[in-house]
């Protein structure tokens, strides 16, 4: 599995997160799909060079499952929104997604720290069991989060704004 | 040089005969040849049945054979590479595999096949290396090495490598699509010879869907398991080819084996309109010639191949006259 791509470009270079499988994990009789965030790069968009290497620590288990990398650039770093989950029973409150959060200075070396996500699931309503899927972007000067709640986004997409900076 | 010719030899092994590992029963398909000094390891495709859903899964298997390519020294008796991880390229069967000797290691280029929704399979090709001369094999990675790609949407297998002048070169099939030839019949594959080349026999750079060797049967001919040999100074390239439709049960349109030479390892000139070996009527590969593996021992060239029904009851074997 390949898949989730997110594409970006930088100093005349194009980059591309994207979430390789890593295996599937027979849960109660049924495959659950583990995959982790990487990146390639490439000079025109076609060709493509892969790091070949997980960019983000798993934290709450081995088999965490992440997608959805979303790489935004300001104040002189890197910052990565991104989404991760359990690798069973994920379908829910407790082992749903939830949005983490690294940043980087080289676009290689990433240090998480989900504490600084920012965001995590309301006490009640669209978003109470899980928040995915993130995408940052910036309209007349407010940087906003667009991202998925409670069923993966069957009911919709929501939107936070920044408050604050990113650094 | 005068014209080559193969003189058949007979059907050589048959997989009824013998137990086999991992509860295959039937099959024999895609025979490669390893040659040691004292015996030839022969490792083949052979058929279990997935006890899931009633469908084949291809194991790998060998018999050592005596260098008088008769006698039956052993069949393996245990796995020789277990298939892939659930969800991985060759989860449903490897076919084939082929070997080659590399310092003291034997790299084996698998084909992985894995079921698909809308038609049957598609398939990628893996390395597995042998530290113990060929008795079991271990995977580099769970992925494939050479897989689908841009102008190469599917089913990319068939992987015969050779270490020429320190490049790795690797002939292999890609697949130009699968098409429903009858509104009742299940899709069909077609699919093309191509090349890639290597400084280590792991990261590959494809010509990328240049299809090498020339349609014979027109666009619809698929070509399949290429197998390259040197004979005095010259590649010659073994191969099979059919129609891509109606080919299992119809013998005019069913596998036989195709030829091509090179000096460049570039250019092909095929050269198969007087066939260098033809079915026999009434015989064990009387409709069909297929998986051709054509290798050296003691000096005479031999071509190991399959017969009817691609390979159900066993493979036999050639020799090269010129």
């Amino acid at each position: 599995m390949l898949s989730g791509p997110k594409i970006r470009r930088f100093d005349d270079v194009w980059y591309l997160w994207y979430i390789a499988g890593r295996k599937w994990k027979v849960v109660d009789g049924r495959p659950e799909p583990v995959y982790k965030i990487r990146m390639a790069s490439s000079n025109d968009g076609i060709h493509w060079h892969k790091l070949n290497k997980d960019l983000i620590e798993s934290r709450i288990e081995e088999d965490e499952a992440q997608a959805s990398p979303d790489v935004f650039f300001a104040n002189g770093r890197y910052h990565m929104f991104f989404c991760y989950r359990y690798s069973s029973h994920y379908r829910g409150k407790e082992n749903g997604y939830r949005i983490g959060y690294a940043s980087s200075s080289n676009l290689t070396d990433w240090l998480r720290d989900d504490t600084r996500a920012g965001i995590d699931v309301s006490d009640e309503g669209w978003d109470s069991e899980m928040i995915s899927y993130p995408h940052v972007f910036e309209v007349d000067g407010q940087t906003y989060l667009a991202y998925l709640g409670n069923q993966v986004g069957r009911h919709g997409f929501g939107l936070a704004v920044l408050d604050g900076k990113l650094e | 040089m005068g014209a080559m010719r193969w003189n058949k030899l007979g059907k050589i092994f048959d997989p009824t005969h013998y137990k086999l590992p991992n509860d295959c029963v039937q099959f024999a398909q895609a025979p490669q040849a390893l040659v040691f000094d004292d015996f030839v390891r022969v490792y083949f495709s052979t058929r279990a049945v997935d006890p899931g859903n009633g469908k084949y899964l291809s194991h790998i298997a060998f018999v050592d054979l005596r260098k008088n390519l008769r006698e039956v020294i052993r069949v393996s008796d245990k796995t020789v590479i277990p298939l892939g991880g659930l969800g991985c390229f060759d989860e449903h069967g490897i076919f084939p595999m082929s070997v080659m000797r590399h310092g003291d290691a034997v790299y084996a280029y698998t084909c992985g096949w894995n079921r698909r929704v809308s038609v049957s399979v598609d398939t990628a090709i893996g390395l597995a290396i042998s530290r113990d001369d060929g008795l079991t094999f271990e995977r580099i990675g769970d992925g494939p090495v050479l897989a689908a790609s841009l102008h190469e949407p599917c089913l990319v297998g068939d992987g015969f490598v050779k270490l020429i002048g320190g490049v790795f070169h690797m002939w292999y099939i890609f697949g130009t699509g699968w098409k429903k030839f009858a509104a009742d019949e299940a899709p069909d594959r077609t699919y093309k010879i191509g090349h890639a080349v290597s400084s280590d026999g792991v990261e590959w750079v494809k010509e990328e869907a240049r299809q090498i060797i020339a349609n014979r049967l027109g666009a619809d001919e698929s070509q399949a398991l290429p197998t390259v040999i040197e004979i005095d100074g010259r590649q010659h390239m073994f191969f099979c080819y059919r129609h891509s439709s109606d080919f299992r049960k119809n013998k005019e349109r069913a596998y036989r084996i195709g030829h091509a030479w090179s000096d460049d390892l570039l250019n092909w000139t095929r050269d198969d309109e007087e066939p260098l070996i033809d079915v026999t009527p009434g015989d064990w590969d009387a409709e069909m010639l297929c998986y051709p593996h054509a290798f050296e021992c003691d000096g005479a060239v031999y071509l190991l191949y399959n017969g009817n029904e691609f390979g159900r009851h066993g493979f036999g074997l050639a020799v090269l006259e010129r």
